[in-house]
């Protein structure tokens, strides 16, 4: 576990880059030209990464010690302005 | 008077200091270096060799923080002429020298420890680093290391990054340091090779290092 902060910021601040931004968007990029993909989960160096589409939701977390607060849930459309995914 | 025969004195106390080597050790020495005429069951060559090699070694260790002193054999350093002691002319102390051929502290105490992670379960470390981030690592969209990094690499690098590396902290007793290896030691998540290491710390333990 990464101390500090909330999952998100220490998520954005300590792992989010170009490369990543790259992956995440291909995932939203498939969703938008397929109803049929559901949902994608992405592990990266220290926090994983899962879009639900279904409920619409993304889910940060911290992969390195994982414990009872290890996670967050943030809207679809409030991660992707988030992480300047557009 | 006496101080001109004090001087005429030194003269000759210096000739005849120096006297075997001008005059006759010359050729001595060139003779010991032929099988022929230096009939030993020493070889001055291979002995020459070691000591070169003994004092390549010192000069490699230092890596350039200094120079060394008296030669062969010492391990006093300072910036004047190679070999040439503590003459005058040579700038600072002792004292001075040898710190500045010693690596910095650390900045933050961390060591490596046994972790729990959600990847592999408890284990230590460094087996994370290379259970995650080795080589041969099958997990994807992470950093790597590059093919032939070995444990003391890796912990090499960690180390220079706890002495060198610009450390950001991260909460209450975690840090995030991030350090500039001069080389490239891996790949980012990106797969593009890299130089940079970035080691996460929480309360003291080595958690995880990755190229990035």
């Amino acid at each position: 576990m990464i101390s500090g902060g909330t999952i998100m910021e220490r998520f954005i601040i300590h792992e989010l880059d170009d490369s990543i931004r790259s992956i995440l968007r291909g995932a939203l990029d498939e969703r938008k030209l397929s109803r049929s993909v559901l949902c994608r989960e992405f592990e990266f160096n220290c926090f994983g990464v899962a879009l639900d589409f279904e409920k619409g939701i993304v889910r940060v977390q911290d992969i390195l010690c994982p414990g009872e607060d290890d996670f967050i849930d943030v809207p679809i459309q409030d991660f992707i302005v988030i992480c300047a995914l557009e | 008077m006496g101080g001109a025969a004090s001087f005429l004195d030194g003269v000759q106390a210096t000739r005849d200091y120096f006297a075997p080597y001008e005059y006759t050790q010359g050729q001595r020495v060139a003779d010991s270096f032929s099988s022929q005429t230096y009939p030993g069951d020493v070889n001055p060559i291979k002995d020459y060799g070691t000591t070169a090699a003994k004092y390549a070694l010192q000069v490699a260790l230092i890596k350039g923080a200094g120079k060394l002193a008296a030669g062969p054999g010492s391990s006093v350093l300072v910036e004047g002429v190679p070999g040439g002691g503590i003459a005058s002319g040579t700038k600072g102390t002792v004292g001075e020298n040898v710190i500045k051929a010693l690596p910095a502290p650390r900045q933050i105490d961390a060591s490596w420890s046994a972790s729990s992670y959600k990847k592999g379960g408890v284990m230590t470390g460094i087996e994370h680093v290379f259970y995650r981030h080795g080589p041969g690592s099958g997990f994807a969209n992470v950093s790597k290391f590059s093919k032939g990094t070995s444990v003391n690499d890796v912990s090499t690098f960690v180390d220079n990054a706890l002495r060198y590396g610009k450390i950001t902290p991260s909460g209450p007793g975690g840090h995030v340091i991030e350090y500039d290896a001069g080389k490239v030691i891996g790949v980012g998540i990106s797969g593009i090779p890299t130089s940079k290491i970035k080691v996460n710390v929480p309360n003291g333990v080595i958690l995880t290092a990755f190229p990035y």
